[in-house]
């Protein structure tokens, strides 16, 4: 009797099963394929079943996270202190918070790296030697593979030179499908004279398909050391590198508007969905523009304006709870970046960082210090997407010198 | 249509090839398949490491429990455009086909060749499926996969406002 039961029940199980097959896939081939999918679709795909969003979400047994660290987000580090890199995620698994250092632990020299730029998945580590940069690592912080990485030796080091002449910053330029890379290195000259300290730019470019760089270049007279710098391809093959002097801007754009700013202004430059992005703002509003091409210009187009009150507003929602301490603080609002893919930027208030969605204006607090920031200081700060795939080919080491350095 | 297709194959690779090494897989229903060593090897793991293990191909019959005859004949008929093919683009776009025309012919497909470890033909085809799904809206997902909605309104509402970034 039993044997019976249990036969009909295997033979019911199995009609089923093959009812089903016309129309799902088994857990075990969906996890498979959900793994290899853009975050942005797993995201959306969380509404298709509760199944799907088990598997989809943050937390829980069944989550997809654990096989493939499709996540985005960003590095930020406090500036003038020794802290390390911290890493937070926008989305999704918002609980995903590291050290960078956890995921540099395999490089040579690690203890020295300090993060100068991050471009589609691949980091730019510079390696410190007294006070400046002897050599500097590309690499994809999710491979820890020896294959994924790379170092360029700089010959001559940085620290050779001269007294007057001071290694800035530098910026990794890659392309999503191609294994070549620029990284522009930027160096400042001060000169004293009659009206006090003027400082010059410079700025050189090495390239992994053409070996040595051979010239280093002078940027416009006026660029202060407060510059944003962004690469930005309009039909071209590589990108353009343009640096714009923030006080300048701002006032071009108080013009163009009309409008007197007040205060302190803000600006940040940045580059989303490929599109180069100008924010500023003030206590009092935000506003972003766009750089687009129309009738063979390019022009600044006005994209989003808001008042900045409600983002303070909520700010003080979450972290103030006594209301007269409160009365006479003058809260600023700074951009710290743009999302390289979604429609997001990231505002600092105090020191706290939020997520500003620009269609939906919902914001969200994504990572942060706890204390007030009165005299305004910003997080160091470079987005980042992940691309598990985002590799350079081999494990390969440039050797590239530095061009005569004379001023 | 399963017999069939059974033939074609057997004929083929032991009149084309008398002097290669083939072993025999066993489809789940009893059918059964001679294939080229160095052919299945190529993209099984499971079967290399099974030869290895054996010691030798003499006689070797492999079952095949999870898998049907139709499938199996299906996933050797691709296996077969892989190995003559260097680049993956025509086995992909024989994937492709199969998709568009029969999915779960082509779910079976990639349960089989899961499998039997085919690693790279695996990784082919869950790309060639994430790809189809990756521009889909929600809507067109689960009438893709006939999946039935078992939200109510507002739970729905609410993971939409969480995740509103995704859906711009």
């Amino acid at each position: 009797m039993a044997a019976t039961a249990n036969s009909l029940k295997i033979r019911r199980r199995r009609l089923c099963h093959s009812k089903c097959s016309r129309c799902s896939l088994p857990d075990d081939l969906l996890v498979q394929i959900l793994s290899r999918l853009p975050v942005k679709s797993t995201l959306r795909f969380r509404c298709v079943s509760k199944e799907w969003l088990a598997l989809l979400s943050d937390r829980g047994p069944h989550s997809v996270r654990y096989l493939c660290p499709t996540i985005c987000g960003f590095f930020y580090r406090r500036p003038h202190l020794a802290g390390s890199w911290q890493y937070a995620p926008i989305h999704p698994y918002k609980d995903h918070h590291f050290d960078l250092s956890n995921l540099t632990s395999h490089l040579p020299d690690h203890r020295n790296l300090n993060l100068l730029d991050s471009c589609n998945g691949l980091l730019l580590l510079g390696c410190r030697e007294n006070r400046s940069y002897k050599s500097m690592i590309i690499c994809n912080p999710f491979r820890n593979d020896e294959t994924n990485w790379v170092t360029i030796h700089i010959n001559g080091a940085l620290k050779q030179l001269s007294p007057l002449r001071h290694f800035v910053s530098a910026k990794l330029m890659t392309h999503r499908v191609s294994p070549h890379f620029k990284c522009v290195l930027l160096f400042e000259d001060y000169h004293f004279n009659e009206w006090g300290i003027e400082t010059i730019i410079w700025y050189t470019i090495l390239s992994s398909d053409r070996g040595q760089c051979h010239n280093i270049n002078h940027l416009s007279q006026d660029v202060s050391p407060m510059f944003g710098i962004y690469d930005i391809a309009f039909g071209d093959d590589y990108p353009k590198l343009c640096i714009v002097r923030e006080d300048e801007i701002d006032s071009v754009f108080c013009f163009a508007l009309n409008k007197s700013w007040t205060g302190r202004v803000r600006s940040l430059l940045g580059v989303s969905r490929g599109l180069a992005h100008f924010a500023f703002c003030d206590e009092h509003e935000l506003h972003i523009y766009i750089l687009v091409k129309e009738d063979g210009e390019r022009v600044w187009k006005l994209k989003h304006a808001c008042s900045s009150e409600p983002l303070i507003k909520k700010h003080k929602e979450l972290h103030r709870y006594r209301e007269d301490d409160d009365n006479e603080r003058v809260y600023s609002i700074l951009p710290l970046g743009f999302h390289p893919d979604f429609d997001v930027i990231f505002l600092q208030i105090e020191w706290r960082i939020y997520s500003f969605h620009l269609s939906s204006g919902s914001l969200d607090e994504v990572a942060g210090e706890r204390g007030a920031n009165p005299a305004g200081e910003k997080f160091l700060f470079h987005s980042f997407t992940v691309d598990p795939s985002a590799s350079l080919g081999e494990r390969r080491e440039y050797h590239m010198g530095l061009p005569q350095m004379d001023p | 249509m399963s017999t069939e297709s059974k033939e074609i194959l057997v004929g083929e690779s032991s009149q084309a090839k008398p002097e290669k090494k083939t072993i025999v897989l066993m489809a789940s229903d009893g059918d059964e398949f001679v294939v080229d060593v160095d052919d299945i090897t190529n993209q099984s793991e499971m079967i290399r490491n099974l030869i290895s293990d054996m010691g030798g191909t003499d006689g070797l019959q492999v079952p095949l429990l999870n898998v049907t005859a139709p499938v199996l004949a299906k996933l050797l008929e691709l296996f077969n455009v892989s190995n003559k093919n260097d680049d993956d683009e025509e086995v992909t776009q024989k994937v492709k086909e199969l998709m568009e025309a029969e999915l779960n012919m082509m779910i079976d497909v990639l349960g089989a060749a899961n499998y039997i470890e085919a690693t790279s033909f695996f990784d082919l085809s869950c790309k060639v499926l994430a790809d189809k799904f990756k521009g889909m809206s929600v809507e067109e997902v689960r009438e893709f996969l006939n999946i039935e909605c078992d939200f109510t309104e507002e739970e729905l509402q609410q993971i939409h406002a969480e995740n509103a970034w995704a859906f711009d």
